[in-house]
């Protein structure tokens, strides 16, 4: 922080963890549109002990969320939650600058929606489990359930192949764009490839592997990563 | 051009895309039955319509369906029921895998059937989509200019439209189609009802009542003073939770959701679709 000069504050403020999957999604969005956000630090997992406040359960903050959870997203006009809704929210929002995550027509809208609904309804659900039982088990000392993952694994299979069956048509989920359907795979499928090591699935379908790849080394992600978990990651672009 | 959806008019997530046609006072489409009970999207006609409008994928040479695996709501731990949800093969273990299809057809080289074999599934113009909520924003989006504002008037009621519609594709709708899948719909499938499931479902039900409680006694609606498609996401499945599997009874405690219920139940559009999807003569 500069010694003179003043002090200009954030747009907006996100409460979370940059290590939690949903708030990561948000993160993200605020990152590939350069805006410029305070993070409140919010851990509901306890994943890091030096996060001693349990902020998320003081009334205050559960009449803004009511489910208690992270992220909760403030700017000058809204406040809301649910991380799918904010990055729609924040896409929009700030449509005129950075990369059109959105798309750029009614067209090109529609199929990001409908790509983040499957990314909702059927990738989500697949990949959950077995993340919380093969990486965040070992976070918390414990041991995943291998009666959870190998279904959770198997379902997940079947759901990769729809994805690589139209990533065979087009460059990225929605279209020939990045988008925030693509962008809100990011989280999960990391800690799957990279921490739990399951990147066969995705190295054995070459356009999922290709996809992944490229967002996978987007400058945003790794700088997100480096700063998520800078004992791990350091940012090549630096 | 008249817009083609494909499913069972009278289920919960065709019912969500014609809720939205019906409030957007679009009276253009046409609904192609598919009778998911008698397994209708596997006959030779169907996958022969899908061909000609839509893509298709080889298998060994074989034209076959997409790999559909019934999106199963029991989540994980029902490993018993495996690839018993697997539609097309009731005989073998494993669905076939999708390939690269080489040789050319009239659509291209390449082409995928609409993927999770799912209802509805809607065809309009050159535009083809499935998920319904994805559709359901995509109309509400095109017919802004008319019918309800479903969508809000503002951007920051926009956004808190897209919030509660998550809430309800996360919460709400995690819990509520878990409990109606295994009263309602697998024992039509011939598969039995998990009452474990359906217990835990519950529970966690009554937890997120309790949100919407607090959340409608501040409000009238959702996302605020206005009906949106937040509140219009819920209809469909509440429909069949309160008057088909008769667990209503979980409202009573809860005034202001039952009031709300209520109120969604009484809009014409919700009667018109009733009536159209046989739920009321």
């Amino acid at each position: 922080m500069p010694l003179c000069g003043k002090y200009i504050p954030p747009k907006c403020r996100v409460y979370g963890a940059p290590y939690s999957i949903c708030t990561s999604r948000v993160i993200m969005t605020l990152m590939e549109k350069e805006v410029d956000y305070e993070l409140r630090l919010l851990d509901t997992a306890g994943r890091d002990f030096r996060i001693l406040t349990k902020e998320y359960k003081e009334p205050r903050y559960l009449a803004l969320q009511p489910f208690g959870k992270t992220p909760l997203f403030q700017d000058s006009e809204v406040k809301m939650f649910e991380s799918r809704a904010i990055i729609r929210y924040i896409a929009r929002k700030h449509d005129d600058h950075g990369p059109h995550l959105y798309g750029t027509n009614e067209k090109e809208r529609t199929m990001v929606d409908q790509w983040l609904e499957v990314e909702a309804q059927n990738y989500n659900p697949a990949i959950a489990p077995a993340v919380f039982h093969l990486v965040f088990a070992a976070w918390f000392g414990k041991i995943g359930d291998i009666r959870v993952i190998n279904p959770s694994l198997e379902r997940l299979e079947k759901v990769l192949d729809i994805y690589e069956a139209q990533l065979m048509k087009t460059r990225y989920l929605a279209g020939d764009f990045f988008s925030l359907a693509d962008l809100s795979h990011l989280p999960f499928t990391h800690l799957l490839i990279n921490h739990a090591g399951k990147g066969d699935l995705y190295s054995k379908r070459p356009f999922l592997k290709a996809w992944w790849e490229d967002i996978f080394s987007r400058p945003t992600w790794l700088k997100h990563l480096a700063k998520a978990f800078p004992h791990i990651y350091y940012d090549p672009n630096e | 051009m008249a817009i083609q959806i494909y499913g069972y008019a009278g289920s919960t997530c065709c019912g969500r895309v014609l809720l939205t046609l019906f409030e957007k006072n679009v009276d253009d489409y046409k609904i192609s039955h598919v009778d998911l009970y008698k397994r209708e999207h596997k006959s030779p006609e169907f996958l022969k319509h899908q061909t000609e409008n839509g893509p298709i994928v080889q298998h060994d040479g074989q034209r076959v369906s997409s790999r559909t695996t019934m999106r199963n709501p029991n989540g994980i731990g029902s490993t018993e029921f495996g690839s018993a949800f697997s539609w097309e093969t009731s005989n073998s273990i494993e669905a076939p895998r999708v390939i690269i299809l080489l040789e050319p057809t009239s659509l291209g080289p390449l082409t995928i059937l609409k993927p999770f074999g799912e209802t509805p599934y809607v065809i309009d113009g050159d535009l083809t989509l499935f998920e319904s909520r994805a559709i359901a924003r995509t109309y509400a989006r095109k017919y802004a200019d008319r019918g309800t504002a479903l969508y809000g008037s503002s951007p920051q009621e926009e956004a808190l439209v897209e919030q509660w519609l998550e809430v309800e594709a996360q919460h709400y709708d995690s819990a509520i189609s878990k409990i109606v899948y295994n009263l309602l719909f697998y024992p039509k499938f011939g598969l039995p009802c998990d009452h474990g499931v359906v217990a835990e479902q519950m529970a966690k039900f009554e937890a997120v009542l309790d949100v919407y409680e607090k959340r409608l006694s501040e409000s009238k609606y959702l996302a605020g003073d206005f009906f949106s498609l937040a509140d219009l996401s819920h209809i469909t499945y509440t429909y069949y939770f309160i008057e088909i599997a008769h667990r209503g009874a979980v409202f009573d405690s809860r005034p202001h959701v039952k009031a709300w219920i209520a109120d969604l139940f009484a809009r014409p559009t919700t009667q018109k679709w009733l009536k159209l999807g046989g739920h009321i003569p």
